[in-house]
């Protein structure tokens, strides 16, 4: 008997997600159990089955979410844009003081 | 129609129906017991494809003879039900609390029944595509639909059984050398079948599927060496075994007395009643 | 870090709520404690199967009969699901059946009855399945992650066994006398096994499946949202519950009950409820009749490798 990993997109275009597992004693029967375990009313609209064997796991935190700095890559780092925009909007405004003069 | 055509339509579709019905029963009874947990549940489904099928021919039959679905599949007189014989008996092995457990079936006994039957199941579908009637053309072609997933997994359990061990290729043996008058039995016709072919309802009577389906079933065996008591001559196949028929005019064994009585008992308590 | 440092790291992210997953360490306790967890569980699922599996064949309608065998098959999937994460725990499935036939690992107290009439399958369904769906809506937010995913999936199909259940109690319970009295009669027989159901008043800082985070909710607390939920929902269809001191007491915002006696649930799942030997032997024979089947499937890997 082998072990399967079973994959569900539940509608079209939406990413094939893990569902759980199967045992079957071949690639056929593998297919129908899928079906019969994850999709008896109507849940999936395509399956995918992986040999447990072939599925590779990362788990090691270190390499997933290096713990050097990768803000630069984020939206956090260009959180001081509205700060930049406020001083560039008071810089205009004060050139405009200076030419047109207070009115 | 007329009412001679009306009636042998009638006949035909209750043919179909209790045909669907009692394998589907039958086979439901694995829900629970299967020899693997993923296989009792794939079974299962099988099981209610069939009753699901059941359906659609008792609504048919339904709308012929007047009658509710549930009255046509429940609460007929017992000898009004025309199934094949060969479906009638538990393939589940019988459990009494006494420890007698003579008289049940085992799980050969199921797959080589499904499995053959669905391939003159298939066959007589087939003859129903291009019916006259288009509910029944079409009702058809929904179920071959499903059949076809039926006919795969019977191929990879006979495969198993076959090829599997001695002890489960002694076993497939044991259970065909049981079952073979029964599945010769399946080509009994109903009454009034010619007329139906004359009338576009089916392109073929029952009878004339036996050939096509001797055909179909022998590769099967001829592939695992699996014993197959019969030969093809220049006029078509010579059966070794004389089928065992009657089915399609209501006679049956004690496996129907057993499951007819189960399957109304509590449909009887209140027969016009809402369930 | 030591075993024991680690055991207490484990514990502490268990407590800020982080998940635990199939491929994760975990310490040998927590372990063991899912497994028996888990497996009573499953076993539960499987040998649910059984009272019911007796009507698949008396249903009395063509769609009660697709209902009923769905239902029983939906169940025979859940046993599927769980044991496969008992599986990937470390016990294989044939130990798994070896100890359930045996008496060496439990069932739940519900599935050790007989069952008698129609009444009883509307009845497991829908107030059984309902008691299940309590405490089985807890467990999604198990510590360990598998687990909990597969409780949402089983939590989604009990939802419509429930539908299944109270359809048939409705429907009864609109049509004559004897099927009215169908449903009474079985709503008595199952009164003190679904007050049994969520288990003794355990305190739960004596719980240790509470404590590693297996289990979210003391038994108690999952009997009193049981007994909110379905109380006036059973009252209101003419049923009567046959216990003449259940109410609800507002000064205490708790429901008050006859106190079901736990040594005898104690006895009931350990095997010696009404049916608990029927059942047994019953699954060890289906085991025993099958074990051919399984033993040509390895047949034919080995020849096929």
């Amino acid at each position: 008997m082998h072990v399967w990993e079973v994959f569900r997109q539940e509608q079209e275009g939406e990413p094939m997600i893990h569902v759980g597992s199967v045992v079957a004693p071949d690639r056929e029967r593998a297919l129908e159990y899928a079906r019969d375990i994850y999709s008896r009313r109507y849940e999936a609209y395509r399956l995918w089955l992986v040999p447990r064997e072939e599925v590779v796991e990362v788990t090691d935190l270190d390499f997933l979410q290096p713990p050097v700095d990768r803000t630069y890559r984020m939206g956090i780092a260009y959180r001081v844009t509205v700060e930049k925009r406020r001083q560039i909007k008071e810089m205009f405004e004060n050139l405009a003081k200076e030419v047109y003069g207070e009115s | 129609m007329s009412p001679e055509l009306k009636e042998a339509y009638a006949r035909y579709l209750l043919t179909l129906a209790d045909d669907e019905i009692v394998i589907g029963y039958r086979d439901s009874e694995w829900t629970g017991v299967a020899p693997v947990i993923e296989e009792d549940v794939a079974f299962s489904s099988l099981a209610q494809d069939e009753i699901g099928h059941a359906r659609l021919f008792y609504t048919l039959a339904g709308k012929l003879l007047g009658k509710d679905p549930d009255h046509l599949a429940l609460l007929r007189p017992k000898e009004d039900y025309y199934h094949a014989r060969l479906l009638e008996d538990r393939t589940t092995p019988k459990y009494d609390p006494g420890g007698n457990h003579e008289g049940g079936g085992d799980w050969a006994r199921a797959i080589a029944r499904r499995f053959l039957y669905d391939l003159f199941d298939d066959l007589r579908i087939e003859g129903l595509l291009t019916s006259s009637d288009p509910e029944l053309a079409g009702a058809a072609e929904k179920i071959r639909r499903e059949e076809r997933y039926h006919l795969r997994h019977g191929e990879a359990w006979w495969r198993t059984l076959a090829e599997g061990s001695i002890e489960a290729r002694t076993r497939l043996e044991a259970a065909l050398e049981v079952i073979w008058p029964d599945l010769l039995g399946l080509f009994e016709p109903a009454p009034g079948e010619d007329r139906l072919v004359e009338a576009g309802l089916i392109a073929r009577t029952t009878d004339a599927l036996r050939e096509p389906w001797l055909d179909r079933v022998y590769p099967y065996f001829e592939a695992h060496a699996l014993p197959f008591p019969g030969e093809k001559i220049r006029e078509g196949w010579r059966m070794a075994v004389e089928p065992r028929t009657g089915g399609r005019h209501g006679v049956h064994g004690p496996g129907w007395d057993e499951l007819y009585e189960e399957m109304t008992m509590v449909r009887k308590l209140e027969p016009e009643g809402a369930w | 870090m030591t075993y024991e440092e680690r055991v207490e790291a484990f514990k502490k992210r268990i407590k800020e709520g982080h998940k635990v997953e199939a491929t994760d360490w975990m310490p040998d306790e927590y372990r063991a404690r899912l497994i028996k967890f888990i497996e009573m569980h499953a076993n539960s699922e499987l040998m649910g199967a059984l009272p019911e599996r007796d009507w698949i064949l008396r249903a009395p309608s063509l769609h009660r009969k697709l209902a009923v065998t769905a239902k029983i098959q939906d169940e025979v999937g859940h046993a599927q699901l769980l044991y496969r994460l008992v599986e990937d725990l470390g016990k294989p499935r044939e130990k798994i059946f070896d100890d359930l036939v045996n008496g060496r690992t439990k069932f739940h107290n519900v599935f050790h009855y007989p069952t008698y009439s129609w009444g009883d399958v509307g009845i497991i369904a829908w107030l059984v399945d309902g008691a299940a769906v309590i405490s089985q809506g807890a467990l999604q937010r198990s510590s360990y992650a598998p687990y909990g995913r597969t409780m949402r999936r089983i939590c989604w199909e009990e939802a419509f066994h429930l539908k299944h259940g109270e359809d048939i109690v409705l429907t009864a319970m609109m049509g004559t006398e004897k099927q009215k009295r169908l449903m009474q009669e079985a709503l008595e027989r199952w009164w003190e096994p679904l007050m049994m159901f969520h288990g003794p008043p355990t305190p739960p800082e004596k719980d240790k499946d509470l404590e590693w985070g297996i289990k979210t909710k003391p038994n108690e607390q999952l009997r009193q949202e049981y007994l909110s939920t379905y109380v006036r929902k059973i009252q209101e269809i003419g049923l009567k519950i046959p216990d003449p001191k259940l109410k609800y007491d507002s000064d205490k915002g708790r429901w008050t009950y006859t106190e079901p006696d736990w040594d005898k649930l104690y006895a009931i799942v350990t095997g010696n409820g009404p049916a608990s030997k029927e059942r047994l032997s019953f699954r060890r024979l289906s085991l025993e009749e099958t074990a051919w089947v399984r033993r040509a499937i390895l047949g034919e890997r080995a020849q096929a490798a």
